[in-house]
């Protein structure tokens, strides 16, 4: 069977638009982890020392606890102050949420207002449709259990990580679908179908040799982009402050999570969505027969997230849920892996799960499913 | 001419009795014309009875209509912070600063308040109506060539008397004008339904009322005449490109691939430019896609092209550019295809 | 050593492809001579496991055609032979035998054999896209080989063959007919009459006539009049002036 699967990765790789597109795109990417740096494209004028001073002073300061008056001296500080030149882009959202203060005190009163959003959860009815009392009670006492104050950390690489995942994922599961779309679909194009499925093995091991090199590609491609992405923006901007808690991104996060843990944990959940992607993928290419609508399903399937658009009746909350694992499955590419650490919980027979563990037992669990269907669609295959 | 007129015909009969192109087709139209009321529909919005909450706005809305708005004092200042940001960013030079500020001096106040609900909401929604355009002429037109060659056709239509010639232009008129009628009968069909929901009221009002940073001297017919023209010429451009894509590659699927990547990804390399001349090269990358931002906020920019010294706005350069583009792209189609090796 | 095809039968919408179609070929050549249509294509597909049967059964010495253990022994060359146009003839026949369920050596070995057999050894490495119809064809023929199979399947295999290529090809499987079932469609009746053991007409999905050629050309009838006799209908409809 290995020597199957060494024929169909050779039949993708084979093809030189694959190739291309492959190299295009992981070029791109690579380049966008470090674009903020690339002059003259920056925005920012001598970007790389810009980048450099910036983070001497934010490494400066790092380990100091995000009080009232350090609070308070960060806004002063970053009062009109470009986001690009602050040495403070990476705690930039509660900069945003603490909002014009005129004192330590003022400045304080971030963590309050935050644990309030919090506290009246069960008051607001929007949020209320998505979550049960249950679950309002469980992010509540997620939140309680984060500690306070928080403390500041320099986290450039980490930072710019996080904020390109969902960008990164987004160029990740379009190679994907090009190097799947062709799996099945290609030995009914070029003929070779009737050939296969008559072979000894074109019903048996033909069929997993295929499904585990879809599963092989989907998952290799994404750590290979997921790990090299991460590995660039540590080199440039620095591994420091993996050990920062993950609010200092995501304020509205309540998991108790440092960010070199959010960070494996987003890798990990790229990869399985990818692989849920590269199924369905397979999955269209079994049915269709054609490389060509495979593509276009797929491409209109990754369409609407990137749109921004969800399924109707979003405020019920199945529905919501419904749209949080077909939908927004594919990321928005400017949620900045938002989504993952949402504190909505999924609640499955009266457990409350994260997302962030929910969602890639699903992708897998379906992903799975959905390769399997895919082989049999071809094995089943009427050729004639 | 007739030959050609014939053979036109054909290929466009080959577009449409293609299932999956009307399949496109017909879901494009369903999604443009159902995008225009659907926050309106309960389920697509978290606030109630928006119907009824729209026809009031519109009522009260109509019962103004003819007022003046004199207090544009914040207008003034928005437009000096827009223009003053520009200017630092160096998009634009000294001289082309004055030039925009004649053109804003230019724009009559005081304003005359209509409602533009049905305008402005078409104009909200030109940014998902020009990507469901694109997209279903790409996938309509990517397999043009390709089909000739997989099913052995081109062998025959390369070897008769009009083989590379009268087919050849009639090929590259058959994308370019069914680019053009999508566009056209989508545009039509989105604006129509816009209209109908929400009002046809305030065609003459001033474009400012929904674009307020706008600068040109330009009703709000004239605002979306002009939007379609300059959608229809980037839809040239690009039928163009990916029928120079599918005679050059004799793929659709490379073909579509590349054309999704112009679609999609051009829109996400988000390239934040401080030097002129790549600042301006990535507008004309963006003219020729779809916007999936704003497309009245860039065709309207405030920002002109400054070529040879004339300060050109957007919306006419970008259309000529994409008008000279296309056919310039059609012109290569036809000699690449004319001079295909087919064996 | 047999196969028996039992009332085989193919049914879609409205027209009938294959009606119960019955036959038990056993060791040697069987032709299979049918015009446009006949239902030829479909009923080797059936057997082949390519297309499910509408009814009926076939079965190689009890295994049903639905088993891996049928395929085993299966060759089947198909009317338009596909291919990978960027593979080259040895990687194209090794990646088939490693489908076959040969070893690599031995893939690599029987590919070399084939290869060399059907005249290929000078394009073993060049990409099948740089082929001529006659080489595909001959690839066609030796991928059908390689598992050395007891059903040879052969659907118009002469399709594309120059007159020498043709009378060797006769030669390969007359040779092969004396160990093996090979059942092969052509429209060129001479193929059959010289090779050919058995012959079964069709037409309209059913078989409307056959038996041993030897009895039949015994009888003072060629094959081909016999064809003409079941698909030529009426006088003049053989001319095309």
């Amino acid at each position: 069977m290995l020597t199957l699967m060494g024929y169909e990765w050779k039949k993708i790789f084979m093809q030189k638009r694959v190739i291309a597109v492959f190299a295009v795109i992981f070029i791109l990417i690579c380049i966008g982890q470090v674009g903020d740096l690339i002059q003259p494209l920056s925005p920012i004028p001598d970007a790389v020392q810009t980048m450099r001073n910036n983070r001497e002073h934010a490494r400066a300061l790092t380990g100091r606890e995000l009080d009232g008056d350090f609070l308070y001296e960060i806004f002063r500080e970053t009062e009109g102050q470009n986001f690009w030149l602050s040495p403070y882009r990476n705690i930039w959202h509660i900069i945003r949420f603490m909002g014009e203060v005129e004192s330590p005190e003022e400045a304080v009163a971030f963590y309050t207002n935050r644990d309030n959003r919090f506290a009246m959860l069960p008051e607001d009815e929007f949020l209320m449709n998505r979550v049960s009392e249950g679950g309002a009670r469980w992010i509540m006492q997620k939140n309680e259990q984060l500690p306070a104050p928080w403390v500041f950390a320099y986290t450039g690489g980490f930072d710019i990580f996080l904020n390109r995942a969902n960008t990164v994922a987004i160029f990740l599961f379009f190679v994907i679908a090009i190097c799947i779309a062709s799996l099945f679909a290609a030995e009914h194009q070029t003929g070779v179908a009737p050939i296969m499925l008559a072979a000894k093995y074109g019903k048996s091991k033909l069929i997993w040799a295929k499904i585990f090199t879809a599963a092989g590609i989907s998952l290799g491609l994404s750590l290979l982009f997921t790990l090299s992405t991460l590995a660039i923006s540590l080199l440039a901007f620095g591994a420091d402050g993996g050990w920062a808690m993950l609010q200092l991104r995501i304020p509205f996060a309540v998991y108790s999570l440092t960010l070199s843990q959010a960070a494996w944990i987003l890798i990990i959940n790229v990869c399985l969505r990818a692989f849920y992607l590269g199924a369905l993928v397979a999955l269209f290419s079994a049915l269709t027969r054609s490389a060509f609508v495979s593509l276009i399903l797929a491409t209109v399937y990754m369409a609407p997230a990137t749109l921004y658009l969800s399924l109707p009746f979003n405020e019920i909350r199945w529905v919501f849920n419904l749209n949080r694992l077909i939908i927004d499955f594919i990321p928005h590419p400017t949620e900045h892996a938002v989504s993952t650490f949402s504190f909505f919980p999924y609640e499955i027979f009266g457990l409350f799960i994260p997302p962030f563990i929910f969602e890639p037992i699903f992708s897998l669990v379906v992903g799975a499913g959905l390769l399997c269907c895919a082989g049999w669609v071809f094995k089943r295959a009427q050729v004639g | 001419m007739r030959d050609l007129c014939t053979l036109m015909g054909y290929e466009w009969k080959k577009l449409l009795l293609r299932k999956g192109n009307v399949i496109v087709l017909v879901i494009s139209l369903a999604l443009v014309c159902f995008v225009q009321f659907s926050l309106l529909l309960p389920g697509f919005t978290p606030h109630e009875n928006m119907w009824e909450q729209m026809r009031e706005v519109r009522a009260y809305e109509r019962a103004r209509a003819g007022n003046e708005i004199t207090a544009l004092h914040e207008y003034h200042a928005n437009f000096a912070e827009t223009l003053a940001f520009q200017l630092e960013r160096g998009r634009v030079s000294q001289r082309g600063g004055d030039w925009v500020t004649q053109q804003h001096e230019a724009v009559p106040t005081p304003w005359i308040f209509y409602p533009t609900a049905g305008f402005g909401n078409f104009f909200s929604r030109s940014a998902f109506m020009t990507l469901v355009i694109f997209t279903a002429v790409a996938v309509s037109i990517a397999p043009l060539f390709p089909n000739e060659y997989r099913t052995g056709v081109a062998a025959l239509q390369l070897a008769s008397k009009y083989g590379k010639s009268k087919l050849v232009t009639a090929k590259l008129l058959t994308a370019a004008t069914f680019g053009l009628m999508v566009a056209l009968f989508l545009t039509l069909s989105a604006l129509g339904t816009s209209l109908a929901v929400f009002g046809a009221d305030g065609a003459r009002a001033m474009l400012q009322l929904y674009e307020p940073l706008s600068i040109y001297n330009l009703t709000v017919v004239q605002g979306a005449v002009i939007l379609f023209a300059n959608i229809a010429a980037r839809i040239l451009f690009f039928s163009a490109g990916v029928v120079l894509l599918s005679a050059k590659l004799r793929s659709a699927f490379s073909t579509i691939i590349i054309a999704f990547v112009w679609i999609f990804m051009a829109g996400m390399i988000f390239i934040p430019v401080a030097i002129p001349w790549i600042f301006t090269f990535s507008r004309l990358v963006i003219a020729v896609t779809p916007d999936m931002v704003s497309p009245v906020r860039s065709t309207f920019s405030i920002v002109p092209y400054e070529i040879f010294g004339v300060f050109v706005p957007p919306f006419i350069f970008e259309g000529v550019f994409s008008l000279v583009g296309g056919i310039g792209l059609l012109c290569c189609a036809g000699w690449v295809f004319k001079r295909a090796q087919v064996g | 050593m047999q196969l028996i095809i039992d009332r085989l039968t193919k049914q879609y919408k409205n027209k009938i492809a294959v009606d119960r179609v019955s036959l038990t070929l056993s060791q040697g050549v069987h032709g299979l001579l049918g015009a446009n249509g006949a239902g030829k294509t479909t009923l080797m597909r059936m057997m082949c496991g390519l297309l499910t049967p509408t009814g009926g059964s076939v079965a190689y010495n009890g295994i049903d055609v639905s088993r891996e253990e049928y395929r085993d022994v299966l060759g089947y060359m198909p009317q338009h032979f596909g291919y990978y146009p960027n593979f080259t003839a040895h990687g194209f026949l090794c990646y088939l035998g490693s489908l076959k369920g040969l070893s690599k050596p031995f893939a690599k070995e029987k590919s070399e054999a084939l290869l060399s057999q059907l005249n290929l050894t000078d394009v073993a490495k060049k990409k099948i896209k740089t082929f001529s119809g006659g080489m595909k064809q001959r690839l066609g023929i030796a991928q059908a080989l390689l598992n050395n199979p007891k059903i040879l399947i052969l659907d118009e295999p002469t399709a594309g063959l120059d007159p020498k290529e043709r009378v060797k090809f006769r030669s390969l499987i007359a040779k092969l007919g004396s160990d093996r079932i090979v059942l092969l469609s052509t429209h060129i009746v001479s193929d059959v009459e010289d090779i050919a053991h058995n012959v079964h007409l069709m037409k309209d999905g059913q078989i409307i006539a056959g038996g041993k050629v030897d009895k039949l050309l015994s009888q003072g009838q060629s094959l081909e009049q016999l064809y003409m006799e079941h698909f030529g209908d009426s006088e003049g409809e053989n001319d095309y002036a």
